[in-house]
């Protein structure tokens, strides 16, 4: 175990998921600020680096057993936390509501329970606790940009209304697409298994974001992103896809210096820190 | 000779090979686009309007969930109800025990029409029937036009949703060859006509058709248990024409279709339309066998000369009732799942190879007796990508996505077959990573690696070996650092 000996309470884990921990460090670096601008005490949160993956690819291939261990395994490693965040209302909802089935009949139906009220996917957590946020700062992006909704933020976590919120808080200017409730055709191994449908699935997702006539998107679940901004950059479409932490974070970085307390903050070793926000892919 | 070939569906093609051809086939796509937001808007208004729709929902679940808990017992209470009224039910096991009874009761009578009925689809009835020497006709609009067309089914509320105006304005053209020239628009034999114009040329078609039948087959939406009696919802009055018009008719119902009692047919009837098609009730709703036809086997209707026979389908429905698929027995056929399914509105419905598709045919079609027996419906329950739609739309709250799930892991369990064997290596592969996080981390940096060497200063990749699935019609974002997010926080974070 990693994650020990932070005699502070409330005790907060970052739960990276295993897309943006290995195709987008940025939104987990960016999450384990975030989390920390929140705490009433600056604290950094804990990012157990035994963390691997929620099961959720185990638990859609019809591998319930392979997924039962890795939920069990997952439960050990974060059971202790107050409170565990998640950037990805995909994991967030395997974590929060899959797991509770999956280990009913185990001797892990008790944990889980617990552990699911522990789950906060992020942009429920920063509408709860994100409070700190000055609206005087100039905003990471300026032109107008548009909300993509994760299937499972609308219909497992009922989150969409957290994002909106916080990115009009903060100012952004926020134009709705249409068939926002339409999947966008990512669905993990169905992007892959299923490539062709899940492409026209993109392209119809894609038309209904660029009719809000923004040209950024911005969303809550990793994989919806990297599956969008492969296609739209496939198709040389002019939109760019971020997620909502690499956003949300600009914000209180600038604040930050403001502060005079940048060394505080959760920097990783190889980034410098005049990098500019980067769209996903480019 | 087995009466069943289910040619209907073809095990030759697979899903997958289907929806590609679907997906580059541009006529289906537009009359997929036509039909697509119609359905969605008028369901949408249709529980909008009302105040309690939720409850409303809940109330048809519970009706629902009380029937196939005590489907056994109803049923043999419908069976008494009916038969002490002089009407027959036939209980078939099997889809060619089904064929066979029906067949019997059409011996010597070769004019049959039929009302729309999704399970005589199942049972592949219109063949079995043509074999023998009948002549059938489907009198609802849509299956009309699939039957001259000789195709199957897309939709099970509106059958013929894959066809646009203009093919079946060639096709009527085609087979209504003494079609006064009149009626053809303006004048002008070659402009396309309209809808109202095609709809009359049918219905003066099918009027004939009426008039002559000698048996009419209809499917029924309910079997409601303490009446004895079948209720059937039809939008065109053509149900009950055929119902009526020939001396004998025939109800065939899955046995799934049983109701308890007359409340709770009126709580699944107020979801029914309104899911369907947005209509608060079908135009027509006619219940069969709720009055008496003998009494002491006395006739009580000589001047109606009717008769009333129930065939009664199982072909796995009981099967699946003490199986892990129970709620799937819910469901009361709307469409609404298909209405609403991104995979379903991509491809249609021919794609998914049989009558059912959509969510509800993901279920249905690998659990159904013969259809579990092929091998290309194992890939249906893996053609969604879970965005749960379905579930939400679902008025009777059946899981759809959580028992084609329990199909995964069903599949999971068979022995190895080629892509089993896939599935399996990369779950085994997954395991065995997610179980060792330093050799997981070791694995990844790796990974990493490789995608910055292939993206040669790019962000991004566009030919990703053995993931070319991706890469096909995708790029791949990398991460330019190429190093994960706890290989380079976790130096400057406490442990």
């Amino acid at each position: 175990m990693t994650a020990k000996k932070v005699n502070a309470s409330p005790k907060n884990a970052v739960f990276a998921t295993c897309l943006a921990d290995t195709l987008r460090p940025q939104v987990v670096e960016a999450t384990c600020n975030l989390v920390k601008h929140c705490s009433a005490d600056n604290l950094t949160p804990i990012l157990p680096s035994e963390q691997t993956c929620c099961g959720q690819p185990l638990y859609n291939s019809g591998d319930r057993n392979g997924a039962i261990k890795q939920a069990m395994r997952v439960i050990d490693l974060f059971g202790e936390f107050d409170a565990i965040v998640v950037p990805s209302g995909s994991c967030a909802g395997m974590l929060k509501w899959h797991y509770p089935s999956l280990l009913q009949d185990t001797p892990y139906a008790q944990k889980a329970k617990i552990f699911k009220e522990k789950i906060w996917e992020l942009t429920e957590f920063l509408a709860k606790f994100l409070t700190k946020l000055s609206a005087k700062k100039p905003l990471a992006i300026k032109s107008a940009l548009t909300w993509h909704d994760s299937c499972s933020c609308l219909r497992e976590n009922n989150s969409e209304s957290c994002a909106r919120a916080l990115l009009k808080r903060r100012g952004f200017t926020l134009r709705e697409s249409t068939n926002r409730e339409v999947c966008c055709g990512f669905g993990g191994k169905f992007s892959i298994r299923h490539s062709a449908i899940s492409t026209s699935m993109a392209d119809d997702k894609i038309k209904s974001l660029q009719a809000s006539g923004a040209s950024i998107v911005a969303g809550a679940d990793l994989g919806c992103l990297l599956h969008l901004a492969g296609r739209a950059r496939r198709r040389a479409l002019p939109l760019s896809f971020f997620h909502i932490a690499e956003l949300l974070v600009e914000q209180i970085n600038n604040s930050k210096s403001e502060k005079g307390s940048p060394a505080s903050s959760v920097k990783s070793q190889t980034k410098t820190s005049k990098q500019t926000l980067v769209p996903i892919g480019a | 000779m087995p009466l069943l070939s289910l040619s209907f569906f073809s095990s030759s093609q697979g899903f997958r090979q289907k929806s590609v051809a679907a997906l580059a086939n541009p006529t289906l796509r537009a009359a997929l686009d036509k039909a697509g937001t119609g359905f969605l808007n008028a369901r949408k208004k249709a529980f909008d309007e009302i105040e309690n729709s939720s409850s409303i929902k809940a109330r048809a679940q519970q009706a629902r969930t009380r029937a196939i808990d005590n489907m056994a017992e109803l049923l043999l209470l419908f069976e008494r109800n009916a038969q002490a009224k002089g009407i027959h039910v036939h209980w078939a096991e099997t889809a060619e025990q089904a064929c066979a009874i029906i067949i019997d009761l059409c011996r010597g009578k070769k004019r049959i029409i039929k009302g729309k009925s999704m399970v005589s689809e199942e049972i592949n009835l219109n063949e079995a029937l043509l074999k023998n020497g009948a002549e059938v006709t489907e009198t609802d609009l849509g299956e009309y036009i699939i039957q001259l067309a000789n195709e199957t089914p897309s939709h099970i509320i509106a059958p013929a949703v894959h066809k646009t105006r203009a093919q079946i304005d060639a096709l009527f053209r085609y087979h209504h060859e003494n079609i006064e020239e009149a009626k053809v628009a303006d004048n002008n034999p070659k402009a396309q006509r309209t809808s109202v114009l095609l709809v009359e040329e049918a219905r003066q078609k099918i009027r004939d058709k009426f008039l002559q039948a000698e048996v009419g087959i209809t499917g029924a939406n309910m079997l409601i248990a303490t009446r004895g009696a079948g209720l059937l919802l039809t939008n065109e009055g053509n149900g009950d024409l055929s119902a009526i018009m020939p001396q004998r008719h025939i109800m065939l119902a899955g046995i799934e279709k049983i109701i308890a009692d007359d409340g709770d047919a009126a709580a699944v009837l107020r979801v029914l339309g309104r899911s369907a098609s947005g209509q608060s009730l079908g135009n027509y709703m006619s219940l069969y066998g709720a009055q008496p036809l003998q009494d002491n086997g006395k006739d009580l209707h000589k001047d109606l000369h009717k008769d009333l026979h129930f065939v009664l389908l199982d072909n796995g429905r009981s099967k699946m009732h003490s199986s892990a698929w129970r709620e799937m027995l819910r469901c009361i056929r709307c469409g609404a799942c298909l209405n609403h399914c991104p995979v379903y509105t991509s491809v249609g419905g021919h794609a998914y190879g049989w009558v059912y598709s959509g969510p509800m045919g993901k279920v249905l079609t690998p659990l159904l007796a013969e259809t579990s027996k092929q091998t290309s419906a194992q890939e249906l329950p893996h053609a969604s990508s879970f965005c749960g739609r379905c579930v939400e739309v679902c008025p009777v709250g059946i899981p759809l996505t959580s028992l084609m799930r329990k199909l995964r892991e069903r599949d999971f369990e068979k022995p190895l077959q080629p892509r089993g064997l896939k599935t399996r290596l990369a779950c085994a592969v997954m395991r065995l990573l997610f179980a060792h996080p330093r050799l997981y981390r070791f694995v990844i940096a790796c990974f990493l690696r490789v995608l910055k060497l292939l993206a040669r200063g790019r962000g991004h990749i566009s030919y990703l070996p053995t993931i070319t699935a991706w890469t096909d019609t995708r790029d791949l974002p990398i991460n330019r650092s190429a190093r994960s997010a706890i290989a380079s926080i976790r130096t400057s974070y406490p442990r």
